[in-house]
């Protein structure tokens, strides 16, 4: 084998596994401040992108001025969310909030879900023809090389927000310990819906994104929160650097299976994955 | 068992049995449907309601029944062969995957389960020689009729109400309730709470097991929607949880609601099934605390109370 294609691969798993870690990084905030396991993050991810589609389908526009559209609308989606739905479950006792909170995200994702496949009912997808770039031998898609900047781009300016900002550092405050948290000051209500906005935004990004690298079931849901579980749980739960290397190392591993074997057996490689995680480490890889 | 809930049990039984022979077949299907799910939300209500583990992977037993049942059946095993197959394979997997999950705590726990189930889908897709891909797996069973699964449901919906409220008083039910009060303190006293999650969750699976293969039995065929689809991996949790998971006969009512709210929209706005399911699961979540009438009604509320519903942790 030459390294040409070899090269292409690793550029292509780096960005899907980017991309992932997008979402990823969006759920792993969200389960570190608020403790809640989002069961519908991935089915905001796939409305987000079936919702940009058909404006793009409709409107002829840029799927990248769609998008400045869509991930703000998704923030207030994440927003409200938390307000009307999260904020109310979390004050009932530890049983009960278990329960309703199951009930409550699986409800989301199965409307969230349901809409999705009302809107666009069949499987899809968006490709935008660039010209090529060539780097000697290799021969890189110019669109895949975009996205990979924005997926850059969006981890660096997160990381500036969490390291940077006041938001940011109420933000690692609240995962480090909630109660001291708000002893010190922070508004814990108004820092978890920010995180749930923010968190939905990035999974939004990373449904749209997705658009065009691969096509998009709109009962995918399920496989997408998962896959993103995955990433979360190897990396360590909170832990934002080690939700990116882990998605990286996902999305490269998902690659190389459908090369090496067959895309049929892409999307189990996750689970494949999970499963030998748990089987051999049961509270996960890294500790935070 | 409570005087309450024989007279309950006897009430439900007396208007069903002799159900065949009063209405049409659709009816029967219908409830044949419904206890299938039933006899899922009873067996994950065994596990959850006493360890307070939620397993999310009741539909691995269910597919694993479903088609070893299928493909045995379409090699042309004879049936008693066909039966014991499945069974062994129920209990294999069963057996293999509690050995999984059984080290697996809190948020893990689910997640693990979930990841089992949809691994168990993939392979249901991809091994098509085996299962049939998506097709999935035809089969037709010489005398078998919707009829005659339904009687046998009946049968064991009633045999695992009866073995839940027995294991609920058997020293049994008190060693499971003590990993669901506190797991360590359990142990602590010496309980092996490992081997006792480890029999409750096979127990568990072996009924569901058994519904998956019921539910091939009538309906004719086996696909990876119809194993591993929302509808079986989903809608028993939801009933369970739904009226409040301390009851042993509060799975049924609400596989009963859920069941009978979803074929309306089936029947009339099928793409709306899962909408209409979502937001109404939305609202019990929001507002389940808001219905006393049915979370404390005499009939459904447990009465061994170790459950540790009140607790503030």
């Amino acid at each position: 084998m030459t390294i040409a294609p070899l090269a292409e691969l690793l550029i292509f798993g780096i960005l899907l596994g980017g991309i992932y870690g997008l979402s990823a990084i969006g759920l792993t905030l969200i389960f570190g401040v608020a403790r809640v396991l989002n069961l519908a993050h991935g089915a905001f991810a796939v409305i987000a992108a079936a919702v940009s589609y058909v404006i793009v389908q409709a409107t002829g526009q840029n799927l990248f001025f769609v998008a400045m559209l869509t991930v703000p609308l998704f923030f207030a989606t994440g927003y409200a969310y938390e307000k009307l739905l999260i904020h109310k479950l979390l004050p009932l006792s530890r049983e009960r909030r278990i329960e309703a909170l199951i009930l409550g995200t699986l409800g989301s994702a199965l409307a969230a879900e349901s809409i999705a496949s009302i809107i666009v009912p069949r499987n899809f997808g968006l490709n935008y023809q660039l010209p090529p770039i060539s780097l000697g031998e290799i021969t890189v898609s110019a669109l895949r090389l975009l996205l990979l900047v924005i997926v850059a781009v969006t981890t660096i300016t997160l990381h500036l927000i969490i390291y940077k900002t006041w938001y940011g550092k109420a933000l690692r405050a609240t995962i480090d310990d909630a109660e001291a948290a708000q002893l010190m000051g922070v508004n814990f209500d108004r820092v978890a819906s920010v995180t749930f906005g923010l968190g939905t935004a990035l999974s939004a990004l990373g449904g749209i994104l997705l658009l065009l690298v691969s096509n998009i079931s709109p009962t995918m849901g399920f496989p997408v929160t998962l896959k993103v579980l995955t990433i979360i749980i190897l990396g360590g739960l909170g832990s934002v650097l080690g939700s990116l290397a882990a998605a990286i190392v996902l999305g490269l591993s998902e690659i190389f299976t459908g090369f090496f074997f067959d895309t049929a057996w892409a999307n189990s490689t996750s689970l494949v994955v999970l499963l030998i995680v748990l089987l051999i480490k049961s509270e996960g890889l890294l500790k935070r | 068992m409570q005087v309450r809930e024989i007279i309950l049990s006897t009430i439900v039984l007396a208007t069903m049995l002799p159900l065949p022979f009063l209405s049409s077949s659709y009816i029967v299907f219908l409830m044949s449907g419904i206890m299938v799910l039933a006899l899922c939300s009873l067996s994950f209500n065994l596990v959850y309601a006493n360890t307070g583990y939620l397993n999310l992977g009741n539909s691995v037993p269910f597919g694993v029944g479903a088609y070893t049942f299928a493909s045995t059946l379409s090699y042309d095993w004879p049936l008693p062969l066909v039966l014991v197959a499945s069974l062994s394979a129920i209990l294999i997997s069963g057996a293999l995957s509690g050995i999984f999950i059984i080290r697996l705590k809190g948020a893990y726990y689910a997640i693990g389960t979930l990841a089992l189930v949809l691994f168990a889908q993939a392979l249901a897709y991809n091994l098509g020689w085996l299962t049939g891909g998506y097709q999935g797996i035809i089969v037709n069973v010489a005398g078998g009729s919707v009829y005659s699964a339904y009687f046998i449901l009946a049968f064991l919906n009633t045999l695992l109400l009866l073995l839940t409220s027995a294991i609920r008083k058997s020293s049994f039910g008190y060693r499971i309730r003590s990993i669901k009060g506190n797991e360590l303190a359990a142990r602590t006293f010496g309980i092996n709470t490992t081997t006792n999650k480890f029999m409750v969750l096979l127990v568990s699976s072996v009924f569901v097991g058994i519904a998956g293969i019921l539910s091939t039995f009538y309906n004719g065929f086996v696909t990876p929607e119809s194993s591993f689809g929302i509808s079986i991996t989903f809608l028993p949790i939801i009933a369970a949880i739904l009226l409040g998971s301390s009851s042993i006969a509060g799975p049924l009512i609400g596989v009963l609601i859920i069941t009978l709210a979803s074929e309306i929209f089936v029947t009339t706005t099928p793409q709306l099934t899962h909408l209409v399911l979502g937001i109404l699961l939305i609202l019990v979540a929001l507002y389940q605390k808001n219905i006393p009438s049915l979370r404390n009604s005499r009939l459904l509320k447990g009465k061994l109370g170790v459950s540790g519903a009140n607790s503030k942790n």
